[in-house]
């Protein structure tokens, strides 16, 4: 009688001491977007957009979602200062966008994204996005139809697909601070008036600090191609001489590296060579005329080669390894890598871009 | 007395080892690998399993000489009563000590990702009754069991394309061979104690139906899976993840689920450690088993397995923390040592020295 | 508790009280106290020509029919003496008072003679019984649409026209003291293994009852492991699957009384065949297979799984469905695992009350349950949406069993398992998916393992588990009941041979 007590007993502690680790989903608060900032006087500004349900009757539900703002003096102490200010456990499992002022990007990003990478329910693959200007004000736009978290992920997302700006998730941007051989690149978004968001483009690191050299969005495609981060397609549009423009999609790539190191000089140089074959959008030409694609092909792949070589100049004045060029040494000839200081040595790399253009499709017309 | 009933078949035996093998070790091997070997740690995970192959090679050759009899009976059998039996119990010492290392390893990791406020006694607790439930069973019970749990590792391989996705930098591995020999076998070292568990080998093989011949093909086979397995998710890992992210990573295996994202699921990473409880347990399963059938004979099997599990109960709950868990770690890497690799080889020469010896004296 | 003992005993009676008597008066009321004087027990007197005969017969289980025509007739037109040749129909005789007894009881006509130490019996058996036609609960669309009834002679004529062979043995078994119930064993004497038939046949014959009613009793009294909540013996009532277990080995067990049919020793696969999969298309029935052994787990593990994601690990909903379901649990004041519970539990009241009602009621309760509970109480804020839709969908798996124990087993199983969810999370689950497998692989069923053919795993039984194989292709039985003879069939389609 009394084992069988005893058993009972054990059973029933088991389920009263409740259910340690419950977190119920109607207890937790759900976050759309954070950002975060910083201001004239060093304090941290973070920024949350939590959601809201509110009950219009009869089983109908509409989501609304609000702003919290908070200030904290340390980056740890900005996830706490949120979670003190909502109702409910904060839950930023579903935080699809990080946004991150341009001046606190200045000083350094790490912290803030070791605060989404370190817990047990962290979302690593929300995106990194940095912004022109205050990111709170951004966060704080309200366009009519959904969230202004879920209208910048949709345009990322399509920008993304288009191959205009590099896809950034915390796990992404974490791997290539830690690694001393690659640098950085965030997109950045800006508000253009009229309670809309647009991609600006890319921002330069350099470790985790933002360099302060941006590379808009119609030049930023190219410097993804010479990445080799073609996704599924790349729009590309150009100015010719004459007065003549075209656009184009870039459907396939091919990019050679090659690193030539005179060890004499002390020199290293790097020519990249890339291959686009592409179909054309428009080319607003003589009307009468055909496209002489050959010609075409030449006169895009001559402006294309020099863009690319205004590109890497950016790069190389950010100090900014956005090729690898560093682990791509490191792997092809470790014994030079150890007697260099990237981060001096960098800027006297040379860079040797050539493009070529190969149209294939021209479209339903010549 | 072992009849068919409780003989397994050499299919029975290739799930056996494989899942005697696979347990919590995997989880973190890309990391604890990565402090020496680096770009080239999955070389170290390929010597490993040479390793463990001779290994079985000479379990095999031992048991041409002893084909009834398992690991505790021959070691009486050469080193005689007193000193077989003190042996035996340094064996059965090894294989509890092994299972509490496991236990505690896997409720650190449980509590670590999926259920941090639970007591881990109250995990302990039911992972050892459902290890009870199995392992008080017949063999062929257990290893039937394990052949269905094998399924759960095929679609965890499975998962695991879905990493594809991600951004692979195989520029990691290169240069080949860059980090040095002395590098590469330490990394050896620390994926040796992952592989543990193909020692039950000693104590299942007299169970074995036709044991005549396939034996080592079979466990050859499972030691190929094994270590395949394992290389595969470390170069996984090492193109996944920069070199000095993995050094920071607890277990890198999981986190690179983490980082999937998909339009109907997305913790990848929840899906795949509650799948992996399956492994962890059969682990522990197997260890509870070996310890018990290293000590007691037939009829008083059962009481032991009841016995050995409160005793790994009450180790894991002791409170440990993660100095003392590395401790007892490296403690139970000098012992396996031991019982896994110096004794069977000393057993061997000594089998063959005194055939050789009986022999002279015949001739 | 004392069960009636051998009241049919003949160490009862001694051996002289047990005789017959000279005296027919005597004999008469001899009978009649050991039937216990009962009312429907005629005595009748014949008058023929040469002598006084006296027939007895329980009014209620003779037919009068038979009686007359074949009994009484021929007593009355024919004069002889000599009552071997009286009748067209087999004459017993006996001089013991306890078989005259058990023989009335079984509906034989015993005639008694003055002078004469010995009774006459004759079988005039009254067989009534229900049409044979297709079981409410085993339906199929294509396939034969009889099944069996309560008389046992019958279901075993339904099995013999099915299997027109030498070999098809019946073994006769009478279990139970007060109700003497015949079970019977058939089997294909070229196909069963030995060691099984002789296993069964001592476990029949070694049950100690009073009584014993239905199959469901049997199956009890004669399964290895009954705490289980796997059934270990399929009962049917439909032949023509009783028929191709035969034809695998299996032995089959029929009660008389009863028109289910038992089968040993049964896989958990069986449970998950039916016999539409092989009227239809190859591809069809391993599609419905798939889906079946598919709809076992989702039965157990759905209310789960979901209790599990809302209460623990809610991340792993992508942001569209977690919207949905956090807007349906906004109000909701329950634990889900109460609201669970609670479905379920209604959900299981519904079902009993089906049963029970007649049909006209029966509909409207079919309204009443499904619409009005179900919508009022999301409308009340009781339960969330999304729970009753993960319930319906749970109950409809585990309706989707061919046999239906086996669906509610799993339904069952599905009350540790949320409460094992709503614990530890996911953890819980798969450690209680853990021990139902472990379980699974436990069982045996006479001795064979339960859960073959993947534990042990069984290459060659694989084709017609999960999937079904072409019929042309099933070359070996399944091993599973260890038959004499593995190889069913050679190259079957012959004519396309030939046509090469």
């Amino acid at each position: 009688m009394k084992k069988i007590f005893l058993i009972y007993l054990c059973v029933v502690l088991i389920f009263l001491s409740g259910c340690w680790d419950q977190s119920l989903l109607v207890t937790k608060t759900l976050i759309n977007g954070v950002s975060f900032d910083i201001t004239e006087k060093s304090e941290l500004v973070g920024a949350a957009r939590i959601l809201n349900i509110e009950s219009k009757g009869g089983g109908q539900f509409e989501l609304k979602d609000e702003m919290i703002e908070t200030k904290s003096k340390y980056s740890s102490e900005v996830g706490p200062e949120i979670n003190f200010k909502m109702p409910g456990k904060i839950d930023v499992s579903k935080a699809h966008v990080i946004l991150i002022g341009e001046e606190l990007g200045k000083q350094g990003i790490h912290p803030f994204l070791e605060i989404f990478y370190r817990p047990k329910d962290a979302y690593v693959t929300s995106r990194v996005v940095m912004t022109k200007g205050n990111a709170a004000e951004i966060l704080s736009v309200e366009p009519q139809k959904s969230p202004i978290a879920f209208e910048i992920l949709r345009a990322l997302k399509s920008s993304e697909s288009l191959t205009n700006i590099p896809k950034e998730t915390v796990f992404s941007a974490w791997s290539k601070i830690v690694d001393s051989g690659v640098d950085l690149m965030l997109p950045y978004v800006e508000n253009v008036g009229n309670d809309r968001v647009a991609i600006g483009g890319v921002y330069l690191f350099h470790n985790d600090k933002y360099t302060g050299f941006s590379i808009p969005k119609e030049k930023s495609t190219l410097l993804l191609l010479l990445s080799d981060g073609l996704q599924k397609e790349g729009l590309v549009a150009v100015n010719l001489k004459r007065n003549r423009s075209t656009a184009f999609r870039v459907m396939d790539e091919k990019r050679k590296m090659e690193l030539v190191i005179d060890k004499a000089h002390r020199k290293i140089t790097c020519k990249m060579n890339l291959e686009l074959d592409v179909n054309l959008v428009s080319y607003s030409n003589n009307f009468i005329e055909k496209t002489n694609v050959n010609k075409l092909n030449k006169d895009i792949a001559t402006l294309l080669t020099k863009e690319a070589k205004e590109i890497t100049n950016i790069l190389l004045e950010a100090n900014c390894d956005a090729f690898g060029i560093g682990r791509k040494l490191a792997s092809s000839h470790p014994d030079i890598w150890k007697k260099l200081d990237w981060e001096k040595d960098y800027k006297n790399v040379q860079f040797e871009p050539k493009v070529k253009v190969n149209i294939t499709k021209t479209g339903t017309v010549f | 007395m072992i009849t068919k009933k409780t003989s397994i078949t050499k299919f029975q035996l290739f799930f056996f080892l494989i899942q005697s093998q696979v347990g919590i070790g995997l989880l973190s091997l890309p990391n604890v690998v990565q402090a020496t070997a680096k770009g080239d740690g999955w070389i170290s995970t390929i010597l490993a399993g040479v390793i463990v192959q001779f290994m079985l090679i000479i379990y095999w050759l031992l048991f041409k000489h002893f084909p009834n009899d398992n690991y505790t009976k021959i070691t009486i059998k050469i080193f005689g009563k007193y000193v077989g039996k003190f042996l035996n119990f340094i064996i059965y010492l090894y294989f509890i000590l092994t299972g509490s290392l496991a236990l505690i390893l896997y409720i650190n990791c449980i509590n670590l990702w999926l259920l941090p406020l639970t007591p881990m006694w109250v995990l302990s607790l039911f992972i050892i009754l459902s290890s009870i439930y199995l392992a008080h069973s017949e063999l062929t019970i257990i290893a039937r069991f394990f052949v269905i749990a094998s399924f759960m590792l095929v679609l965890l391989i499975l998962l695991s394309f879905l990493t594809y996705d991600l951004e692979k930098e195989f520029q990691n591995i290169l240069p080949i061979g860059d980090s040095g020999m002395k590098n590469i076998l330490m990394g050896s070292n620390k994926s040796i104690i992952s592989m543990l568990g193909f020692e039950g080998m000693l104590l299942i093989y007299p169970f074995i139906l036709n044991k005549e011949k396939g034996v080592l093909k079979s466990a050859s086979f499972a030691n190929l899976t094994v270590t395949a397995l394992y290389t595969y998710f470390l170069f996984l890992c090492l193109i996944s993840f920069s070199p000095n992210q993995l050094k920071q990573v607890r277990e890198p295996v999981l986190y690179l689920f983490k980082a999937l994202s998909y339009e109907m699921l997305d913790r990848i990473d929840l899906i795949f450690i509650a799948s992996w409880i399956v492994p962890m347990t059969t682990s522990i399963i197997a260890f509870l088993f070996f310890a018990s059938k290293s000590i007691s004979k037939d009829k008083s099997y059962k009481k032991t397995v009841l016995l050995n599990a409160i005793i790994i109960y009450l180790i894991s709950i002791y409170p440990f923390d993660e100095s003392m868990i590395t401790k007892f770690s490296t403690y139970v890497t000098y012992l396996s040592y031991f019982v896994v690799f110096i004794l069977p080889i000393l057993l061997l020469t000594l089998t063959l020295f005194i055939k050789t010896l009986k022999r002279s004296e015949n001739a | 508790m004392r069960f009636s003992k051998d009241t049919f005993s003949p160490g009862q009676l001694t051996s002289n009280e047990n005789r017959l008597t000279v005296d027919l008066k005597i004999n008469i009321e001899k009978i009649n106290d050991f039937l216990c004087n009962t009312e429907d027990l005629i005595v009748t007197k014949i008058n023929r020509s040469s002598e006084k005969v006296t027939i007895l017969y329980l009014d209620t289980m003779v037919k009068k029919d038979l009686l007359y025509s074949y009994v009484i007739d021929p007593l009355l037109n024919n004069d002889s003496t000599d009552l071997n040749s009286l009748s067209k129909m087999e004459i017993n005789k006996s001089s013991r008072i306890s078989i005259i007894g058990k023989r009335l009881v079984d509906g034989y006509c015993v005639i008694l003679k003055e002078n004469c130490t010995e009774g006459f019996m004759i079988e005039v058996p009254d067989s009534q019984g229900r049409s044979i036609n297709e079981p409410n609960t085993e339906q199929n669309i294509n396939g034969a649409h009889d099944g069996f009834i309560e008389s046992m002679s019958t279901n075993i004529q339904l099995l013999r026209k099915r299997v027109r062979n030498t070999d098809f043995k019946v073994e006769y078994f009478t279990v139970g003291k007060m109700t003497n119930t015949k079970v019977a064993m058939v089997y294909i004497d070229s196909l069963a293994n030995r060691i099984l038939v002789g296993e069964i046949k001592k476990r029949i014959s070694s049950i100690q009852i009073d009584q014993l009613q239905s199959t469901g009793n049997l199956e009890e009294l004669i399964e290895d492991n009954p705490y289980s909540p796997f059934p270990q013996v399929l009962n049917t009532e439909r032949p023509d699957r009783a028929t191709s277990y035969l034809l695998d080995g299996k032995i089959a067990l029929i009660v008389d009384g009863s028109p289910m049919v038992s089968i040993v020793p049964i896989t958990f696969f069986s449970f998950y065949q039916a016999p539409d999969d092989y009227n239809h298309r190859w591809l069809i029935g391993s599609f419905f297979r798939i889906i079946r052994v598919f709809s076992f787990i989702i039965a157990i593990s759905l209310p789960a799984i979901y209790i599990a994601i809302v209460t623990f690990h809610s991340e792993v909903l992508p942001i569209g469905i977690l919207y949905s379901i956090r807007v349906s649990l906004e109000f909701v004041p329950f634990l889900p695992l109460i609201e669970a519970i609670a479905m379920q539990i209604i959900l299981e009241l519904l079902k009993e009350a089906s049963i029970r009602l007649p049909s006209p009621i029966a509909q409207t309760i079919g309204i009443v349950g499904g619409l009005v509970i179900g919508t009022a109480v999301v409308e009340a804020h009781l339960v969330s949406n999304t729970m009753i839709v993960v319930i319906g969908f749970t109950a409809i798996a585990s309706f989707v069993a061919p046999i239906n124990e086996m669906g509610t087993s799993a339904r069952l199983l599905g009350f540790p398992t949320m409460i094992a969810a709503s614990i530890f999370g996911f953890f819980g689950i798969i450690l209680s998916l853990m021990l139902i497998f472990m379980h699974l692989s436990k069982l045996q069923s006479f001795g064979i393992p339960y859960f073959s053919p993947i534990a042990p795993f069984k290459k060659e039984d694989l084709k017609d588990t999960f999937i079904r194989l072409p019929f042309w292709k099933l070359n070996t039985r399944p091993t599973d009941a260890k038959p004499k003879k593995l190889i069913q069939q050679g190259m079957s389609r012959v004519w396309k041979k030939n046509d090469h």
